[in-house]
């Protein structure tokens, strides 16, 4: 055999000179000082390279700020947090996710065992009261008094409605981080519309529920004539709470009082606001009906719907439905009131009852709910845009979402969003869960609305009688 | 002192020589893990959940002693207590006839030792062995009415506008029967028949042969008492199985449409993690647990009348 290569050390010599490096090593590390801690490495930020990071101050302490999030998109908060903590050299923040589903169980158990960490995410808004008064969270005023800076531009950027939803018993216990005024924006197929000889919902919002039915009709057609109707005129948002209220709001009617002890479904305005919903289906026949599931993602891009309506979702829409046709999307029509009737809609940020470093956590609680935030977690594809003025009249995000545009300048910018009332007891879903099942049974025709309405109202009134959580 | 205890023990039944207690011992000792974990993980959530069924608990704070409150809710209070019981006993009544009824035709089809069973076996059980979760992702496409298999098969081969399923309040529990049913039939109860089967001695069907009997007479006087056991097992196992379905309705409907599926078990759910009610949901567990004690207890008690062990004195 031809050795071609001579090994330079025998595999004993090799072992042994491996131990005498490794001890000495060793014993050369342990007499060394001890080294600072490196930090993990953040994942590669697309978005933007971060600066060094700055050193804290001599005597700062870091302090680790816990805070979880439904949305795991590292791609978009490595960077961001990476960049947070840059600026606040003297915060960590340790982030845990949760699906959105799961999220409010996963953190009222964490809270049950005092590991629900510093800043805590309300999975929607109304469950702010539920956490509060479980002591959970804990009110959010003497952090903005003591930020007067925030206070005088950050905090009156949030709508009132939403400061409004997030007030109880005159404290202010969360923010919110993203929002739109509900779903109650109509997305049409100009084309569709077009094709059936109506005119198009307009974009300044200035129409009505009777302008509505008309083009609902035109556009419910059984195109194959085989005797099943293949385009309906109109989905509508068929959840309770963030749907049907613009209705019950259009023509005067509310599922809640503002202070969320009364449920109003029995009054005449409401009653007339379930009986007209009900009539999108049973009366005019232009509603996709319920029973066979319709989801947007399919109906909408499948052009099997002339109109949908959506929260701000302009962006997934976008996506949906590329160049397959021309839409829009329009401002709700004018109710019987005469005014457009909104309820804000949001999840929101707040700070726990247990945190030991309520100043840092109030900085992360801002870094969610700033302007910033708001537009780059939208524009990343994330979901709806911030709850503030200057997010959604930002010139960035006109340009970028000019779909949006009329939603902004006909429901936001006038200031007049209705706030999300809701159960001041905290038991927003027993309340919730009842009034949609009943009220199912009136959309399915099953119930006539005005019995709906009463049954709904007395299993909805028991629940808000009962003592809080 | 020792002729006392030895007299004591033996009165027990316990081991009274030394091999004997040796040997007991190490049954213990293996035993263990399995003691322990029942105390730790069945028996003491049980007592607990009796103590929190007492309580008014939010999981938040300390549980609040409410004394019977609870039960008193549950059955003079809650509008949902008798009607979703009241559906989940429907839903029982209709599977477990037809899913103990089904099970035992195709354990008894794939008995008679036709070319092929391993394989129809397999097949038959592959249901079983699919997650109830995915089972019902693919029910809900194949139901779905817009653009589902089978309302397009009804339709395209018939004309058949097929019902909307899962979505109308008519529809929804037989749609979940449906999906129970094929998960049902060819799994564990069909498994247990077909060993019960094997299990028939050979020489009574000879001799119902010799004395003339016909395969329906060999089936009911001979297959039929000789299985009885096996077919009591599988009907206990059922009718628990049944009451307590969860994850169908959970998956498939959330209990819509307007609470058409809307079954007990879900309700306790909904109380414990919807609605953090988990000194009410304790209480409608408990009360849960004693129907099905109360209906175990009945059919163990009519069950002397009808299941036929052999070799039994009576």
């Amino acid at each position: 055999m031809t050795v071609l290569v001579e090994p330079r050390f025998s595999r004993r010599s090799l072992l042994q000179r491996a131990l005498v490096w490794s001890i000495s090593a060793g014993l050369l590390g342990a007499c060394a000082p001890a080294p600072q801690p490196t930090p993990t490495p953040p994942p590669a930020a697309k978005a933007e390279t971060p600066k060094p990071a700055q050193q804290p101050k001599p005597g700062t302490r870091v302090v680790e700020i816990r805070t979880h999030d439904w949305l795991q998109s590292e791609e978009f908060y490595g960077p961001w947090w990476q960049k947070f903590e840059q600026e606040h050299p003297n915060i960590k923040v340790k982030r845990e996710w949760f699906p959105r589903n799961e999220m409010h169980v996963k953190i009222m158990t964490l809270a049950a065992t005092g590991q629900v960490g510093d800043v805590v995410r309300i999975n929607l808004a109304p469950l702010v009261s539920e956490m509060r008064l479980k002591g959970v969270i804990q009110p959010l005023d003497p952090y903005i008094m003591s930020d007067k800076k925030w206070a005088d531009y950050d905090y009156k950027q949030f709508w009132p409605a939403q400061i409004q939803t997030y007030s109880k018993e005159g404290k202010l216990w969360g923010l919110p981080v993203v929002g739109h005024p509900g779903c109650l924006q109509y997305y049409f197929n100009k084309n569709l519309i077009e094709k059936a000889g109506v005119k198009t919902p307009p974009l300044d919002g200035n129409w009505t529920h009777d302008d509505l039915i008309t083009i609902a009709k035109a556009t419910t057609v059984d195109i194959d004539k085989d005797g099943r109707i293949d385009q309906y005129g109109l989905q509508p948002c068929s959840g309770v709470e963030e749907g049907v209220v613009a209705i019950l709001r259009a023509f005067g009617g509310d599922l809640y009082n503002a202070e969320g002890t009364k449920c109003l479904l029995n009054t005449p305005e409401s009653k007339a606001a379930i009986a007209w919903f009900a009539d999108l289906w049973h009366k005019h026949k232009v509603a996709y009906p319920l029973e066979l599931q319709p989801n947007y993602q399919e109906t909408f891009p499948g052009q099997k719907v002339a109109i949908v309506v959506l929260t701000s979702i302009a962006g997934a829409i976008n996506n949906l439905v590329k160049d397959k046709f021309e839409w829009a999307i329009a401002p709700n029509p004018l109710g019987p009131t005469g005014k457009h009737a909104t309820q804000v809609s949001s999840d929101g940020i707040a700070m726990s009852k247990i945190t030991k470093y309520p100043e840092e956590a109030w900085e992360v609680i801002k870094s969610y709910v700033s302007k910033e935030h708001g537009l780059q977690r939208h524009f990343a594809g994330l979901g709806s845009p911030g709850s503030r003025y200057d997010v959604w009249g930002d010139p960035e995000f006109h340009k970028r979402q000019p779909k949006l545009v009329p939603i902004w300048e006909v429901l936001i910018k006038p200031g007049e969003l209705g706030a999300w009332h809701h159960p001041a007891n905290g038991r927003f879903f027993e309340a919730s869960d009842a009034a949609r099942n009943i009220l199912q049974d009136v959309w399915l025709g099953k119930k006539k609305p005005e019995e709906g309405a009463e049954e709904a109202y007395r299993a909805v009134q028991a629940i808000m009688d009962k003592p809080p959580v | 002192m020792r002729g006392w205890w030895h007299r004591f023990a033996q009165q027990l039944g316990w081991p009274t020589s030394g091999l004997a207690r040796q040997e007991a011992l190490y049954a213990y000792l293996f035993l263990l893990p399995w003691i322990l974990g029942f105390l730790g993980f069945v028996a003491g959530p049980m007592v607990a959940s009796l103590f929190l069924s007492l309580t008014r608990y939010n999981i938040v704070k300390d549980p609040v002693f409410v004394g019977l409150e609870n039960y008193y809710q549950a059955l003079f209070r809650d509008p949902l207590f008798w009607s979703s019981l009241g559906r989940t006993f429907l839903y029982a009544a209709v599977v477990v006839p037809t899913g103990v009824t089904g099970a035992l035709l195709t354990a008894l089809l794939l008995n008679q030792g036709l070319r092929g069973t391993t394989l129809y076996r397999t097949l038959f059980f592959l249901p079983h062995l699919t997650p109830v979760v995915a089972a019902v992702f693919i029910w809900s496409w194949l139901l779905n009415p817009s653009f589902g298999l089978v309302n397009e098969v009804l339709w395209q081969l018939f004309r058949i506008k097929g019902p909307v399923w899962l979505g109308s309040k008519e529809w929804a529990i037989p749609s979940l029967i449906l999906i129970a049913l094929w998960g049902i039939i060819g799994g564990n109860l069909m498994m247990i028949f077909l060993a019960g089967l094997q299990g028939v001695p050979r020489e009574l069907y000879e001799v119902a042969e010799i004395d003339g009997a016909n395969a329906w007479q060999r089936f009911w006087n001979v297959t039929l008492p000789m299985i009885s056991p096996t077919l009591f097992f599988n009907t206990v196992l059922a009718i628990i199985g049944a009451l307590q379905t969860f994850t169908l309705a959970f998956v498939a409907t959330q209990g819509g449409p307007a609470y058409a599926t809307w079954f007990y078990a879900l309700h306790i759910y909904t109380n414990a993690f919807n609605y953090f009610e988990l000194g009410y949901a304790a209480a409608l567990a408990w009360l849960f647990f004693v129907v099905l004690v109360t209906f175990t207890y009945l059919q163990f008690r009519f069950a002397t009348r009808w299941v036929y062990y052999a070799g039994e004195v009576k």
